[in-house]
C-alpha cells in the first residue's frame, strides 16, 4: 500500500477570509439530516433563508470582524525514549466580532437561544463562497458543538464600539478534509447578502366581531420605549388560517391606519369560536398570532 | 494594475445609492425623507414614475421640497448618479468639459486623481493590493452669491453626504477592508490655493465639495484559470 499521491491540477478552488456564518439545524422536524444535495439543482437561496420550517431554515449571521478559527494542538503520548505516538488532533474553534449595528442585544439574546439546538455552519468567505462539508454527494453544514456556543456582549469603550463576541468549538470529530466550497459564480449568488429573518410580534390586538381585526405590528428590535415598527406592510404580507378548519382564509383588506405607522386593521368575517392564525409573510421576516374569534 | 484599480473605484462610485424614500406631507409640502444625501437646491430629482423635479428646499436628512411636477413628491427618489473622472488634472479637465454642456448632467462629480500607487501583495497574503487614493467629490457652486458658509451649507455638505455614501459601499463589499477612518479636505472653493485665496480653478468651472483620502485595500478574489 502506497502513500496518498499529492499532485494537483491549476486553479484549485481556495477558501478566503470567513466572512460570515450560515447557522443551520443539524435535523429537521422529521429527523432527517439537512444538507445540500449536488445532484440535483441547487436550491433557490433565497426560500432557505425564508422557509416557514424553521427547522429546515437557514439562519445567516451578520458579517464578522476580527475572525480567527485557531486549531489546538494535537495530543500525543510520548515514551521515555522520546519516541511520540499520535493520540488525536485538536479540537477547532471560532472566534469573531459583530461590530455597532449588529452588536444589539436584542440580537444576543437571539444567538443565546441557540445553543440549545443541535445546529451547523456553513462559512463564507469574503468572495461570498460558501463551505460545508462534502460527504457523498451531499454538502452538510460543519457541525458545532453545540454546549461550547458563547455570544458574549462587550460593551462600548472610549477605543472600541460595542461587539458581540461570538465563539464556539467545532465537533472534535470532524473531517477537515472534507471542507468544499461552492462559489458564489456556481451558486448565482454572493452568499454574504443573505440575510436573516426579522421577528415581527403582533400586540394590543382589538378585534371587532365577524368583521375585522386592529393591531400594532412591532420588531424586537428598537428602544424600551419605542419598538422599531413593521411599517408599509400590505394585504399580501399576510396570511390568515382557520386552525379549526384546516384552511388559508381570503382576507378582504389589510389597510395600515395612517397616520399611525405600524397599526393596521385586517377586514375579514371571522367564525365566532374558531381559531384563527394571523402570519406575517413579507419576505425577510417571520412572526405569528393565533387567537380565538369572539 | 492600475487601470484595475481606476476601474474597481468606478464600479464603487456607479454602485452609490443614489435613492432617497421619502413621505410627502402634504400640509406643509415637504417631503420628508431619512436621508437627503447629496440632493440639493436647483438640482434635479426624479421620482418612480419617471417624473423629473427640481429642488427648490433641501434640510439636511430632513426633507426636501420638489416643484416642477403636479401631485405629492414621495416614495422612491432617485438623485443624479455622480459623474465619473479619472486621469491627471489636465486630462480630467478636458475630459469633463468636453462631455457635456449642460452643468446639471455632468455634477456632482467624483474624480479620480491620478498618478495612483499601490502596492501589491503575493502569495503569502489574502490581500491582492493596497492602494491610497485621492478622490475629489464636487460640485457646481454660485461664486458671484455664495458666502463661505453658503458654499458650506450647499455644496460642501451634500457632498460630505456622497462620501458617506462611497464609504457605504466599500464597507458593504467583503472584497475590500473595512474603511475604518479616511481622511476629509473639504473646501469652498475648488482651485489653485494662493495667499490672496483661491487663485485659479483646476477645472473649467465653479466647484465646491471635499477631497477624500482614503486607503482601499482589496481581497484576493477566485481564481479563473
Amino acid at each position: 500500500m502506497g502513500l496518498s499521491n499529492t499532485g494537483r491540477p491549476n486553479c484549485v478552488p481556495i477558501q478566503s477570509v470567513t466572512s460570515k456564518l450560515i447557522m443551520v439545524p443539524l435535523k429537521d422536524n422529521a429527523g432527517n439530516d439537512n444538507f445540500i444535495d449536488l445532484t440535483s439543482q441547487l436550491p433557490n437561496w433565497l426560500d432557505l433563508v425564508n422557509e416557514a420550517d424553521s427547522s429546515l431554515r437557514w439562519f445567516p449571521l451578520p458579517v464578522f470582524e476580527n475572525v480567527e478559527l485557531p486549531k489546538a494542538d494535537s495530543k500525543f503520548e510520548e515514551a521515555n525514549s522520546g519516541r511520540m505516538v499520535f493520540l488525536r488532533q485538536g479540537k477547532r474553534s471560532f472566534s469573531g466580532e459583530l461590530w455597532a449595528d449588529d452588536s444589539s442585544p436584542t440580537l444576543l439574546s437571539k444567538l443565546q437561544n441557540n445553543r440549545c439546538v443541535d445546529f451547523g455552519v456553513y462559512i463564507i468567505d469574503i468572495n461570498g463562497n460558501l463551505v460545508g462539508s462534502k460527504v457523498g454527494d451531499y454538502l452538510y453544514p460543519i457541525k458545532v458543538d453545540n454546549p461550547s456556543f458563547d455570544p458574549k456582549l462587550m460593551f462600548a469603550t472610549d477605543a472600541t464600539v460595542q461587539k458581540i463576541m461570538v465563539a464556539f468549538d467545532f465537533d472534535r470529530l470532524f473531517d477537515e478534509g472534507t471542507l468544499y466550497m461552492i462559489t458564489a459564480t456556481e451558486a448565482g449568488i454572493d452568499f454574504n447578502t443573505l440575510d436573516g429573518l426579522v421577528d415581527v410580534n403582533v400586540l394590543n390586538v382589538v378585534e371587532i366581531a365577524g368583521q375585522d381585526i386592529t393591531f400594532d405590528a412591532k420588531l424586537d428590535y428598537g428602544t424600551a420605549l419605542n419598538p422599531i415598527l413593521f411599517k408599509g406592510a400590505t394585504l399580501s404580507d399576510f396570511k390568515l388560517y382557520n386552525n379549526d378548519t384546516s384552511t388559508v382564509e381570503s382576507i378582504n383588506s389589510v389597510v395600515e391606519n395612517l397616520p399611525t405607522e405600524g397599526n393596521y386593521t385586517l377586514d375579514f368575517g371571522f367564525n365566532g369560536g374558531d381559531s384563527y392564525t394571523l402570519t406575517i409573510v413579507r419576505t425577510g421576516y417571520t412572526g405569528s398570532y393565533t387567537w380565538t374569534a369572539n | 494594475m492600475t487601470k484595475e484599480v481606476s476601474s474597481i473605484v468606478q464600479n464603487i462610485v456607479g454602485n452609490v445609492d443614489n435613492v432617497i424614500v421619502g413621505t410627502y406631507d402634504v400640509l406643509t409640502g415637504r417631503t420628508y425623507c431619512c436621508k437627503t444625501k447629496w440632493a440639493r437646491i436647483g438640482k434635479t430629482c426624479t421620482d418612480s414614475n419617471g417624473l423629473v423635479w427640481t429642488i427648490t428646499q433641501v434640510v439636511d436628512d430632513q426633507y426636501i421640497v420638489g416643484v416642477g411636477q403636479s401631485g405629492p413628491l414621495e416614495g422612491d427618489i432617485e438623485l443624479a448618479m455622480p459623474y465619473w473622472l479619472t486621469g491627471t488634472k489636465i486630462s480630467a479637465n478636458r475630459e469633463w468639459t468636453i462631455a457635456d454642456n449642460d452643468l446639471l448632467n455632468k455634477t456632482p462629480i467624483v474624480w479620480l486623481l491620478e498618478l495612483i500607487k499601490y502596492k501589491a501583495f503575493g502569495r503569502e497574503s489574502t490581500f491582492d493590493w493596497e492602494s491610497e487614493l485621492r478622490l475629489f467629490v464636487l460640485d457646481e457652486t454660485n461664486v458671484t452669491d455664495f458666502y463661505v458658509a453658503d458654499h458650506r451649507e450647499q455644496v460642501v455638505l451634500p457632498m460630505e453626504n456622497l462620501v458617506d455614501e462611497i464609504i457605504k459601499v466599500i464597507n458593504n463589499d467583503r472584497k475590500f477592508v473595512r474603511v475604518e477612518s479616511y481622511d476629509v479636505y473639504s473646501f469652498s472653493r475648488f482651485g489653485v490655493e494662493k495667499d490672496q485665496g483661491m487663485f485659479q480653478n483646476i477645472l473649467d468651472a465653479n466647484l465646491s465639495g471635499v477631497e477624500l483620502r482614503i486607503v482601499l485595500k482589496k481581497y484576493k478574489e477566485n481564481c479563473k484559470c
